[in-house]
């Protein structure tokens, strides 16, 4: 909220300065015709506007130059799992640590500004947004494909969109509400959605419906990534993500009559709390290759 | 001294002529230059912030009221943003307390009217849309309002005859996505500008209240009687913006504003609507509970209740501090706040 107030006091700003600016354009212009009565002032006059509007066009941006010799390229792959095994869709295979028996038929999450931290504690951004869907593979992977040389040896990145991208839905990509991952009634990306079903106390299948988000629980996540070296080369990066330490690492979550949660309730409060919590111990480093 | 005041002078004619260039040539990369749209504000209203990614052009406005008047944009394509926002209701549905959706269900609460939008910094009764933009995709997907799924939507609008070349005029590309779709809606809702009522006529010295319009306004900002300004503020956009609970139950059977901050002290707090053309956007409040002024007056004379989140300035009001006249001043009041231009004017009329 704080982010959108102030974007939106800068562009109020900005509109003032503009309309100020062009209310005095006319004054400008009289006072500059009194200082110049000759024909040579006005072939400067000529020759100052030219520059003036060949510096209004817009410079090509290059793009990131890459110098042989001083960066590589690095996949991160995001393994998702459930009790240490691969997640298999629509089974009810999974047990949490509160004893529930569940199933997933939908994982779907945002990881977004993967940072690289050396060893020398320099950092290298991603700048990146990007939507996991675990069902499909070619989602699973962030792509850096101009890592500069060196050995990281820790990763930071948040499970979620950042205030500045969180308050408008307006976006392209993997931000586009096309994607269901916007809430419809309060602007805000669902950070992480769990959809399913488990077994409850009497052995009745009940829906599982987790949409998870809003700004107080932006989860940053900074985990060991042993010795990543990159040196002109390609790496791979695995990391893991596992459902059943989101349900129990720190905080039990328990399905019972807590099966349907979403970002709309003060009642919510909890549960958002426990998985926030929580998620600072789901995600691990596997290997690099 | 005079050449310095040259350099300097020219130096600034520099700036001004990028900024101004930058201002006034929308160009999103087809070679196409787009028609910038200068909003006409009226007189009392102040000037209107217009977010920097979604700049006004004719194209983008004429596209967002087709849109806003096309039920393509629900799911059987029988429903359009037009059906529960009707121009003569000052936008809003007329006297229905809650609107149909397609699947003959009914919301919960009161469709808003819709004009000076773009003063509003967040939208819907619980101000849970943090920009116009995203408030557009609300009523679309809502499955008790046009129950359409975005995907659905981009589909149908790329396979239509007219639409890719008209969102072509307006974004540069023939490819329809869903972010442009909210721009070109919101494009055209901040195009739906309110201020030429009879009050606005008077302010403006031409014309003059009736000596019971001009009790009304008096009492309106007396705080020992009306007290309405201290959240329906006096000229502009007769609101605040801010979120209150006006004790209309005991215990709240809508959470209101703490569906969206999750706080129990934002429990039953909604926004303040605005009082222009409250005339014709009965019924009143979130929940439409009430279907005529004197109901409203009513409310707020001897009516409100004792909620732990009560506005502070309701807490505080002596029940019982205004006569009926008082009340029927106070109305008559209000009615000077009917702009019948803005409820007749074909810009915003079905295309």
């Amino acid at each position: 909220m704080i982010t959108l107030k102030s974007c939106f006091t800068l562009t109020t700003g900005n509109l003032r300065f503009f309309s100020y600016f062009s209310e005095s354009i006319p004054h400008i212009y009289e006072s500059m015709k009194s200082y110049s009565a000759s024909a040579v002032s006005l072939l400067i006059y000529a020759v100052l506007f030219s520059i003036a509007f060949g510096s209004c066009k817009k410079k090509n941006e290059d793009p990131v130059p890459v110098n042989p010799g001083t960066s590589g390229k690095l996949t991160i792959f995001f393994r998702n799992l459930a009790g240490g095994q691969e997640i298999q869709f629509g089974q009810r295979l999974y047990t949490n640590a509160a004893g529930n028996n569940y199933q997933v038929d939908m994982l779907k999450y945002y990881v977004t500004n993967v940072v690289l931290i050396k060893d020398d504690s320099s950092e290298f951004k991603f700048n990146n947004y990007d939507l996991i869907n675990a069902k499909v593979d070619s989602t699973c992977r962030i792509y850096g494909n101009v890592v500069p040389n060196g050995t990281y040896n820790r990763i930071r990145f948040y499970l979620g969109v950042d205030p500045v991208r969180n308050h408008t839905g307006a976006q392209d990509g993997d931000l586009d509400p096309v994607h269901g991952m916007i809430w419809t009634w309060n602007t805000g990306y669902i950070f992480f959605k769990h959809e399913g079903d488990f077994m409850d106390s009497t052995g009745s299948i009940e829906p599982l419906l987790y949409h998870y988000g809003t700004d107080p629980v932006l989860a940053q996540i900074e985990l060991p990534i042993g010795a990543l070296r990159i040196d002109n080369n390609e790496k791979k990066l695995y990391l893991n993500f596992d459902l059943n330490s989101l349900y129990g690492s720190t905080h039990t979550v328990e399905f019972n009559g807590n099966n349907i949660r979403q970002s709309s309730s003060v009642d919510d409060r909890d549960w958002l709390t426990s998985l926030f919590e929580n998620f600072q111990n789901s995600f691990s480093y596997d290997r690099s290759e | 001294m005079r050449k310095l005041l040259l350099t300097a002078l020219l130096a600034g004619f520099v700036i001004i002529a990028c900024k101004k260039k930058e201002d006034d040539v929308i160009d999103p990369g087809d070679g196409h230059n787009h028609s910038h749209y200068i909003l006409d504000i009226p007189p009392g209203l102040p000037a209107m912030p217009i977010p920097a990614n979604n700049p006004m052009t004719e194209e983008g406005i004429a596209l967002g009221r087709k849109l806003f008047y096309d039920p393509i944009l629900s799911g059987d394509n029988t429903m359009a943003c037009a059906d529960c926002h009707k121009q003569h209701f000052g936008f809003s549905d007329s006297t229905i307390q809650f609107s149909i959706g397609i699947d003959r269900i009914p919301g919960d609460r009161n469709a808003m009217p819709l004009f000076n939008l773009g003063y509003a910094s967040n939208f819907f009764w619980d101000g849970g849309a943090a920009d116009l933009e995203s408030q557009v995709i609300g009523p679309i997907q809502n499955p008790v309002e046009m129950h359409e799924d975005l995907a659905n939507v981009i589909q149908e609008l790329n396979a239509h005859p007219e639409y890719p070349e008209l969102f072509r005029k307006a974004f540069g590309s023939s490819t329809v996505t869903t972010p442009m779709i909210m721009k070109a809606i919101a494009q055209f809702e901040r195009t739906m500008v309110s201020g030429d009522s009879k009050f606005d006529r008077v302010r403006r010295g031409l014309d003059s209240f009736t000596a019971q319009e001009q009790r009304g306004m008096d009492l309106y900002a007396d705080p020992f009687k009306g007290d309405c300004v201290h959240c329906h503020t006096m000229g502009s956009t007769f609101t605040d913006f801010e979120f209150r609970n006006t004790g209309l139950d005991s215990i709240a059977a809508d959470s209101g504003r703490a569906r969206i901050t999750l706080l129990a002290s934002d429990i039953g707090k909604f926004k303040t609507p605005s009082l222009r053309n409250i005339e014709v956007t009965a019924p009143y409040m979130h929940d439409g509970r009430f279907f005529t002024l004197q109901e409203v007056m009513d409310h707020y004379n001897t009516g409100f209740h004792y909620p732990q989140n009560l506005d502070a300035n309701l807490r505080t009001s002596v029940k019982g501090r205004m006569t009926q006249q008082d009340m029927d001043d106070i109305i008559a009041f209000l009615k000077t706040l009917t702009d019948y231009n803005f409820l007749t004017n074909p810009a915003f009329a079905k295309p």
